[in-house]
């Protein structure tokens, strides 16, 4: 990142290789369709170029990079959703019924069952809870790239674990 | 939204997170052994830590 600051641009395919795929997978992860992640993902390190004099200096970029991410998630969230909404009425009633063997329906019914509930949380609650619990990220890791306070981070993430017990509770979920 | 409610479900929480000393985590322990509401926070939050990692482990 320093490398990036002092203005190598060819730092910025080796951070890419080292958390390119991680970034990507935390913009689906957080509602982003998979071809707006790539787009979004190419975005985030072009956004590092400019903004890599602001980096902290911690030892690994990858909450800097999840909180750029995040930030550019929520844009284009903001553009496709009219359009992104209609269409998924569409897709919904063209959807092919698919026979799975048992366990990998319950599988696929269980995490069905996580994804709708994940979905039903604002985007603030859900982007916390997937830094923490999904990337691994501390308390303090999140709200610094969030540019929030810690305390914030965790009152987010306790409303995110309540409120996705309480719909996989009353959906049944298994 | 409502759930069994205990004064202590902060605390589990927070012990969840690693933010709670030696001290505060024994105390917490033996709550849990008697508290059925908290050790069922404490089971939930277990549960939604192992589907966001079996969810990442297959990004949909």
């Amino acid at each position: 990142m320093r490398a990036i600051a002092a203005g190598d641009v060819g730092a910025v395919g080796a951070l890419y290789d080292r958390h390119g795929a991680a970034v990507r997978a935390f913009l689906i992860r957080g509602g982003t369709s998979p071809d707006d992640a790539s787009d979004v993902t190419q975005d985030v390190f072009l956004t590092v170029l400019k903004v890599a004099v602001r980096y902290d200096g911690r030892p690994s970029a990858r909450p800097f990079l999840l909180g750029i991410a995040a930030r550019h998630a929520r844009r284009v969230r903001e553009r496709v959703r009219r359009w992104s909404r209609a269409l998924t009425l569409y897709l919904a009633g063209g959807r092919p019924e698919t026979e799975l063997p048992d366990a990998r329906r319950l599988r696929a019914d269980r995490d069905a069952a996580f994804e709708g509930a994940l979905a039903k949380l604002s985007e603030r609650k859900r982007t916390v809870f997937l830094m923490v619990e999904r990337e691994g990220l501390s308390g303090e890791e999140a709200a610094s790239a969030l540019g929030i306070p810690v305390n914030t981070v965790w009152t987010r993430l306790h409303s995110a674990r309540a409120e996705l017990t309480v719909t996989l509770r009353k959906r049944g979920a298994p | 939204m409502k759930r069994a409610a205990c004064p202590m479900e902060a605390l589990v929480e927070a012990s969840f997170d690693g933010r709670v000393d030696e001290r505060d985590a024994r105390a917490l322990a033996r709550h849990l052994e008697a508290c059925a509401a908290c050790a069922a926070w404490r089971a939930s939050l277990v549960d939604l830590r192992a589907r966001a990692a079996v969810s990442a482990d297959e990004p949909p």
